[in-house]
């Protein structure tokens, strides 16, 4: 009786040993004709190492897979990627590198960078922080010096109003320093013409030279004849939002019309030319009360535009005739007191007086637009006194004349 | 004892032994209807010790604003904001409030 199949319950498949006889095994040595180029060199390095102890055994001759792609140094290879090198870029001999050429933009591999340029890993990252520190402090430097000009424009309205004023001769009593100003009553609570917006100024200093031709002569001459500085034009923008804007508006309108006349027939002044006006404003090094003339006021009142009543005398209900005497009075000498208190318009001591209605206003309103432009042509006054007995190119060149209103 | 603190100093009632201040005794200012009402500008943002400067002359002063306003104004100087409104009490009440 055969024996009963037994079924293999191990779990594992059996292997079949495949046998080779002797005779297929390849024991013809290879082909001469394919020589290794290396076996000469190897070789021979065989030889050179044998005598240091060095067995051929123990030289690793394995192959390196190489990629079949070009090496390319300006592409970013990363730390501890293997990147094949032909032989033959192999360079075996040091080569002297500027350390400050080391950081070439795209260089090899990371791990080739240290080693090749001769800079260290801590030594990178020494100067990297050093790198980074460095632009934080220059980061801070400039955010402090961002909050000092922050602070200094926070500041600029305490310590002093740049904007630019035309105002009357400091003891002057006429027009909007005159007792009953009327229309002009308004300029007396800021001390003159505050533009509201920074105007367009235009001036021009001149030198005449007279010329003189040489016969047969391949050049010009010229005589110096005089210097002067030209008329000065102001393109200016007035806004009224309020009835009290609309009377300053009014005011300033009116105040140049006035400053074109002269005092005549029943003035007291009466012979007199138009009064000079002084220009102030943008620093002290800019128009510090520069004396000059109105020669010619153009204002266009446009059609395309809201117009407001200037009825009554300001929107807030104050009487501003305390303020205007307290103005009147210490103007002249402007402190920053009267200055701050102005442009709060806040009477001093918080007096809260009820105000006079100016009747003529109430009863027959003014209008005027709620935004006009307006041109002045000045023309700059220097009295003869002046310029003979305080002018020197040198005081107005270190700048002491230009705040003294020399123009 | 001699008075330590003059008139407009919101101590002058405050009892003084030795070296120390007693319990601050408050100085109260009159709310009065004819108080100007005013919203602090950036001129003053800050500074009560400038606007009572400009309106009654003393610096010392800027604790008025604190009295007559205690609901709108509570930490000197920090909130005095600009856009905050504030009722100012005027030179003759402060004066026969006072007594300076």
């Amino acid at each position: 009786m055969a024996d009963p199949e037994v079924q293999d319950t191990s779990g594992y498949e059996e292997v079949v040993q495949e046998t080779v006889s002797d005779s297929q095994i390849d024991t013809a040595p290879a082909p001469v004709g394919d020589e290794d180029p290396y076996a000469a060199k190897e070789q021979a390095l065989a030889n050179e190492l044998a005598g240091d102890g060095v067995t051929v055994s123990s030289i690793e001759t394995a192959a390196t897979p190489v990629n079949t792609e070009e090496y390319n140094p300006y592409l970013d290879y990363g730390a501890g990627t293997d990147v094949a090198v032909p032989t033959a870029d192999v360079k075996t001999q040091a080569t002297s590198v500027n350390s400050q050429t080391a950081s070439l933009p795209g260089g090899t591999g990371g791990t080739f960078t240290g080693a090749i340029f001769g800079v260290n890993a801590a030594g990178q990252a020494a100067a990297q922080a050093l790198g980074q520190a460095a632009g934080g402090i220059v980061g801070q430097v400039i955010q402090t010096q961002n909050q000092q000009n922050n602070t200094n424009l926070a500041q600029q309205p305490l310590n002093t109003d740049w904007r630019v004023v035309l105002r009357l001769a400091p003891n002057s009593n006429y027009l909007y320093n005159a007792a009953d100003a009327g229309l002009l009553a308004p300029l007396k609570v800021t001390n003159g013409v505050i533009f509201p917006y920074t105007p367009s100024i235009s001036t021009a200093y001149k030198a005449n030279y007279s010329a003189y031709d040489l016969t047969h002569s391949n050049y010009r001459g010229y005589f110096y004849q005089n210097s002067y500085i030209d008329a000065v034009t102001v393109n200016a923008t007035f806004t009224a939002q309020s009835t009290s804007d609309a009377a300053y508006v009014l005011a300033v309108i009116h105040f140049f019309r006035c400053v074109t006349k002269m005092f005549y027939g029943q003035d007291a002044q009466r012979g007199s030319p138009p009064p000079l006006v002084f220009l102030s404003g943008l620093g002290d090094y800019q128009f510090n009360n520069h004396p000059c003339l109105v020669q010619q006021f153009n204002y266009t009142l446009p059609p395309d535009v809201d117009y407001i009543s200037s009825g009554s005398p300001n929107n807030l209900g104050l009487n501003l005739n305390p303020l205007q005497n307290l103005y009147s009075t210490t103007l002249n000498a402007v402190s920053p007191t009267v200055t701050r208190l102005a442009s709060a318009l806040l009477p001093p001591g918080a007096q809260n007086i009820l105000p006079a209605p100016l009747q003529g206003l109430l009863n027959n309103p003014t209008y005027v637009p709620s935004k006009i432009d307006i041109v002045l042509t000045l023309l700059p006054i220097q009295s003869r006194q002046q310029v003979s007995q305080q002018f020197s190119l040198k005081g107005f060149a270190n700048g002491q004349l230009l705040k003294g209103g020399f123009w | 004892m001699a008075q330590q603190y003059t008139s407009t100093s919101p101590y002058y009632l405050t009892g003084y032994s030795q070296f120390f201040l007693d319990v601050m005794v408050n100085r109260p200012i009159p709310k009065l209807n004819g108080d100007l009402l005013f919203t602090i500008n950036t001129t003053f943002q800050y500074r009560p010790d400038l606007l009572a400067y400009d309106l009654y002359g003393d610096a010392g002063l800027w604790w008025v604003f604190y009295q007559r306003n205690p609901n709108s104004l509570t930490a000197p100087p920090l909130d005095f904001k600009a856009g905050t409104p504030i009722y100012l009490p005027k030179l003759e009440t402060l004066k026969t409030v006072l007594g300076f």
